[in-house]
């Protein structure tokens, strides 16, 4: 028995990941060698507001990122800035993160002008964080100990409305959870059952029938309150602000488990060599939200070419042979629910093949001296199932060529990196064309037996810029409103587009979206919205109307302000 | 029943392959150890010669007890099947255990058996809570609190690191899965502060450095467990050219007006700070110690900064580790402070409270990043996962794992006394590490392993005060040997170990690891100065066995242990956390015992019932099990029988 966990990558994975925002934000110690100054205060958002100590208060913009930690009063400040725009964040353990000039809690800030020399003096109000906690029974309504529970929200994420974990919390040895920090509104809440680990086998586990003496195979579904294995069935628990919700109890429901088994052939029809392997992979929705590593198990097929998997639980999943190398590859779509799944037959066949050429577009800056640190790859765009396989990225050669091999059919953005590739004054991918069609804003369908040539990557070191103010009929700058620009053309409103941002002005109303592609864009200003909700075409199409539009050629530098009540 | 039916008998008969065996079924009950209940929802596992696998289905299937707690498992065939219990708030049980985490009994099959009525109890975990405030009263929020379980580890009381729990928003932690016995808590706080150059090959301006230097470098924060987050986001701060890691958990420190930092030192349970003065708390199984509160409050620090040099000149990006100096009382000590040094050979600690300490680094030679490798899995924001298409040819090899370097490891161990000043301009100059090297040997007529077994054997050292503490801290890494039987260890920091022998091919047993006379995998190997080399690492095919019958009264008594031990009570401690001559084998259903592979020499040897005693490698406990216990001599390949009588311990 593990005891304990030793420190891992984990840690460093983790907050890699959660400060990916953070990441394009780099500091720079000479441009922190100014004159003007940001005066704070932490304090509660209450009837008599109380300071908060301890905070952890970030300071980014021009160039320059920096933190402090408030005193026993409140306070922080941030001298030595240059003359800029700055933005405010705050974070505290079980408070909800505020950014100063935020409508709402977990909304965007708005930057804070400064010139040189000024001072700002700025007040961030924050909210101590909602709680939901509750028991989780067993199906025999005993204590479901060490069993993870998340609050859960609906995110667009790839195009679709996905449940995402906000928070988690594992419960004790009474069943008990807690999940804190949590900012106001409606949250689901799931637990997740014990996902066996990436790559893993699991065996059967059979329930004896009390009445029946007959056995049935099961296994404890992740279940959402109020205890329905069904995601869609769950009722959302809605917190205000600083709200402790407790009594959410619900139990883990027992489903039936299945086999799924069949055989695999080489591409003449014998049976594939023993050890070849088999991943079972769970869809999207058959996977708990935030468990994906446990959406893929993994077989080897027997000497006979066959393959069997137990224990699995009702759901979609893909059924994926591999062979080689090189890679050779089958796929089957199947739906589990308690019968079991025999018979498949899998018929191995050769994996794709794209070469293409990569292409610098230099106005300023130097070519790379090695190509060898770079790499060009077919990025998945995920659809259907929680785990993707994905080619290995392929090297360039001093002449620009490159070719990904082993590739399975399914939908593809091609991509390329390079140190500060997309950071303001580097190079930026401005185009990744796969048979006449820009994957980068429309990703590509490869299918079986497909050889695809002449991909072209192009990367340039002069996007466009569009800059401006948003002024109201008086002159005013409100700086409420969120600047939503997207593409002109409906077909690249996509989710996660290059071409689509979303942002909050300066106090003075001042907004910048910069390494822009070129192309016709529509830019608008919206009252309240949620962020990533300009990923929402519907949202999109609602602004339409309103909207200008805005033509920008390539590394053009263009400045168009916004009026509101009287356009531009 | 069968008249009814006769047909369908009949064709089962028929049906029935006249060599195959009948399978077996066993069933029965999971019970509450201690108040008799029947428990729900416990998976059972069975494993051993009874359970038949297969390739397709490599593992056997599992039960799932029922609301009367009762399980059946069919399809098992002749040999002896060992039980494990598994359900969250018990013990892992096996079957016909006495005490929580004690020894259980396997139980032998027959084809075409029922065996029903099998029992196996389980005991419910302790749990230990309370509220961790800070000195202003207000929670410390999402930080760690760990149990350690007080244990006798080569002659010697010992904390070793056992379960956790973390703080919810009103600073409540409460750690269960505790079974019974003495623990200390406490609660660790390590200031890390990365130099911001190195943190600028992730996130610098100018596009960071490259794929091969952040997987360098990563490997080596992961060595200090320092996360890697860029000042000027909420989890690092920067501190001059350091940036001080705020990682989830951390306790926030507060800086004073003149930039002096006041952090939060290490605590153990009611105020100490080493564990070798925490106090204990006696646990029973299953129960609930509540109100194990703690106020934790900030010490001012101080800045601790010098270069350390290699051989051949500074040594660039490699971990600096501060930890209590002398003995803390734990398996594992908790670092002060850590650190990596910069491109120039350069460290800073930048918050050091008062105190002694041990400053120590180890420069393990490793191999070339792998830039392939990461590429494999991905894992995005949104919680899916990508992984590569590249597959290996179904039958080839595994791969033999990596050869240990030729290079030294190098090592610096620098005792500091910190005060309220600061610390600079230390020189700390690297010197070799001692290593061990020597030869693989086989004596006997079975046939010689194969070279892939070879390699598989793996070498470890273990200090010889039983002292194991994490690879982290002293790089006591695992050693293979190479195809020609040669093999050599890493580097450790100098010491006193014993060597331990894993994974041994199949047909062979360690005899021992020698040079000259002496047995290095029993008597301590001083590595203190210098190499140690032509040790010569000896299986033989002739183990020595004991084997006998343990009775009470006039009959078997299976529910004996059979402890081993040698006479001479001063070899009792310093033979590292795993001795050698010290054993223990549970009696089966009969009575009958057996131990392989003892080394030659005088014993005592003694049967008693576990739950009777709590931890046997008590220096006092041996002592008093010794004047009742049967003087035996083992001679090399001596198959020895020694029957017992169950003693009675008071």
């Amino acid at each position: 028995m593990v005891r304990f966990a030793s420190r891992s990558a984990v840690v460093a994975i983790a907050l890699l990941t959660s400060i990916a925002g953070a990441h394009a934000q780099s500091r720079d110690r000479a441009s922190s060698l100014g004159t003007a100054t940001i005066l704070g205060t932490a304090v509660s958002y209450e009837p008599e507001p109380r300071p908060v100590r301890r905070v952890r208060v970030t300071c980014t913009g021009s160039g320059f990122a920096a933190t402090a930690i408030t005193d026993d009063r409140g306070r922080f400040v941030f001298a030595g800035l240059k003359a800029g725009r700055y933005t405010v964040t705050a974070t505290k353990d079980a408070w909800v993160t505020s950014a100063y000039g935020a409508k709402r809690p977990s909304r965007p800030g708005s930057a804070i002008p400064l010139a040189n020399g000024q001072t700002a003096s700025i007040t961030l109000a924050m909210i101590r964080g909602s709680v939901i906690t509750g028991v989780l029974l067993d199906y025999n309504n005993q204590p479901a100990a060490d069993t993870s529970v998340s609050a859960l929200r609906y995110v667009v994420q790839d195009g679709s409305r996905r449940l995402s974990p906000v928070a988690s919390a594992t419960t004790d040895d009474r069943g008990v959870y807690r999940i804190y920090g949590l900012a106001p509104g409606d949250y689901f809440v799931g637990a997740a059952a014990r996902a066996a680990s990436l790559g893993s086998t699991s065996s059967e586990l059979r329930l004896l029938d009390e009445r029946r003496g007959t056995e049935r195979t099961v296994a404890l579904a992740s279940t959402y309150f109020p205890g329905t294995p069904v995601a869609t069935q769950a009722i959302a628990v809605t917190l205000g602000p600083a709200q402790e919700r407790d009594g959410v109890d619900f139990a883990l429901q027992l489903v039936p488990t299945a086999r799924v088994e069949g055989s695999v052939t080489t591409t003449d029809g014998s049976p594939a060599l023993a050890g070849t392997q088999v991943n079972l992979i769970a869809s999207a929705q058959t996977t708990f939200p935030g468990t994906a590593f446990g959406a893929l198990r993994s077989a080897r097929v027997s000497t006979e070419g066959t393959f069997s998997f137990v224990d699995v639980a009702p759901g979609t999943y893909t059924v994926l042979a591999r062979g080689g190398p090189p890679l050779t590859w089958a796929s089957a779509e199947i739906a589990v629910d308690g019968e079991n799944v025999t018979g498949l037959s899998l018929g191995l066949q050769p994996g794709m093949t794209l070469t293409g050429q990569l292409k610098f577009d230099a106005m300023r800056l130097k070519l790379p001296a090695d190509l060898g640190s770079m790499r060009v790859a077919l990025q998945p765009v995920q659809s259907q199932g929680a785990v993707t396989l994905a080619p290995s990225g392929a090297r360039i050669d001093a002449s620009g060529r490159f070719e990904i091999t082993g590739i399975l059919p399914g939908r593809y953005r091609l991509t390329a990196s390079l140190p500060g590739l997309g950071r303001p004054g580097n190079w930026y991918l401005r185009s990744a064309v796969v048979n006449g069609q820009d994957t980068i804003d429309m990703p590509i369908e490869i299918r079986p037996n497909e050889l695809i040539r002449d991909a072209l990557v192009t990367l340039s070191d002069h996007p466009a810029q569009l800059t401006g103010t948003v002024q109201n009929a008086a002159g005013g700058a409100p700086n409420e409103f969120t600047v939503i620009l997207f593409p002109a053309d409906q077909a690249l409103w996509l989710a996660q587009s290059r071409r689509i941002h979303g942002l909050r002005p300066s106090a003075d109303g001042a907004f910048s979206f910069s390494v822009l592609p070129p192309g016709e864009y529509l830019l608008a200003a919206i009252d309240d919205v949620e962020p990533n909700e300009w990923f929402d075409p519907a949202l999109l199409q609602r602004l339409v109307p309103t909207a200008m539009k805005v033509v920008l050629a390539d590394g053009e530098q263009k400045v168009q302000d916004i009026r509101l009540g009287g356009g531009g | 029943m069968c008249a009814a039916a006769s047909l369908f008998c009949l064709l089962l008969a028929f049906a029935q392959q006249p060599d195959e065996p009948r399978p077996a079924t066993v069933s029965g009950r999971v019970v509450d150890a201690v108040s008799g209940r029947p428990i729900p929802g416990v998976v059972v596992t069975p494993a051993g010669a009874a359970v038949p696998l297969t390739a397709t289905n490599p593992l056997p299937p599992r039960a799932l007890t029922n609301g009367q707690g009762e399980f059946v498992l069919r399809g098992l065939r002749k040999g002896m099947v060992f039980f494990t219990a598994v359900k969250s708030g018990y013990a892992n049980a096996t079957y016909n255990q006495r005490r929580p985490g004690g020894s259980g009994q396997g139980i032998a099959i027959q084809d075409g058996q029922r065996l029903n009525g099998v029992e196996i109890r389980m005991w419910r975990h302790a749990s230990i809570s309370g509220t961790v405030l800070d000195e202003a009263g207000e929670p410390a929020v999402g930080v760690t609190v760990r149990a350690f379980e007080r244990e006798f580890r080569a002659g010697l009381r010992r904390f070793l690191p056992s379960y956790s729990g973390v703080t919810d928003d009103r600073g409540v932690y409460r750690i269960a899965n505790l079974t019974p016995g003495d623990y200390a808590v406490g609660i660790r706080f390590t200031q890390t502060a990365i130099p911001t150059e190195a943190m600028d090959v992730f996130f610098g301006a100018s596009g960071g450095g490259t794929q091969e230097q952040r997987m360098r470098l990563s490997r080596e924060l992961n060595e200090i467990g320092a996360p890697i987050v860029p000042a000027g986001s909420h989890y690092a701060l920067a501190l001059g050219d350091q940036t001080f890691t705020l990682a989830p958990g951390t306790l926030v420190p507060q800086q004073d007006s003149r930039g002096g930092l006041w952090i939060y030192p290490t605590v153990f349970y009611p105020a100490a700070t080493v564990l070798s003065q925490a106090g204990v708390l006696t646990i029973k199984s299953g129960e609930e110690r509540a109100s194990i509160d703690f106020q934790v409050r900030p010490t001012r620090a101080v800045r601790v900064s010098g270069t350390v040099m290699a051989p051949d000149g500074p040594a660039s990006n490699i971990g600096v580790r501060l930890l209590p100096a002398g003995v803390d009382g734990g398996v594992e000590s908790w670092e002060v402070a850590t650190t990596i040094t910069n491109s120039s050979g350069d460290f800073t600690l930048p918050a050091v409270p008062a105190g002694q300490f041990m400053l120590k680094i180890l420069q393990v030679p490793r191999e070339p990043v792998d830039l392939q490798d990461s590429s494999r899995v991905m894992v995005t924001p949104g919680g899916t996962v990508t992984i590569g298409t590249a597959v290996a040819a179904p039958n080839s090899a595994p791969p033999s794992p990596p050869p240990i370097p030729m290079e030294a490891t190098l090592f610096a161990q620098v005792l500091l006394s910190v005060g309220e000043a600061e610390i600079s301009a230390m020189v700390v100059p690297l010197s070799p590490a001692p290593r061990i090297t020597g030869r693989i040997e086989f004596e006997g007529s079975n046939d010689k392993p194969a070279s892939f077994q070879l390699t598989g054997i793996r070498i470890d050292l273990d200090p010889a005060d039983g002292s194991r503490v994490s690879q982290e801290i002293v790089a006591v890494h695992p050693s293979h040997p190479e195809e020609d039987g040669t093999f050599r260890t890493l580097g450790v920091s100098p010491g006193k170990y014993v060597l331990r022998i894993s994974n041994v091919p199949a047909g062979w047993t360690l005899k021992g690891a020698f040079s000259g006379t002496d047995d290095f995998t029993d008597v301590p190997l001083d590595l203190s100065k210098r190499d140690v080399t032509g040790v010569a690492i000896t299986f033989t095919d002739r183990p020595a066995e004991l084997s006998g019958t343990v009775r009470t009264g006039q009959s078997a008594d299976p529910d004996a242990v059979v402890l081993i031990f040698p006479t001479d009570s001063s070899t009792w401690g310093m033979r590292g956390p795993f001795p050698r001559r010290m054993r223990t084998a549970r009696a089966t259903k009969t009575g009958s015992y057996a131990l392989q592979g003892l080394p030659p020499g005088e014993y005592n040897v003694i049967a008693v019932h576990e739950d009777t005693f709590a931890d046997w490698q008590d220096p006092a406990l041996l002592d008093a099990l010794a004047r009742v216990a049967q003087q035996i001599r083992i001679v090399e390949g001596e198959r020895k029988i020694q029957d017992l009588t169950t003693a009675v311990i008071r």
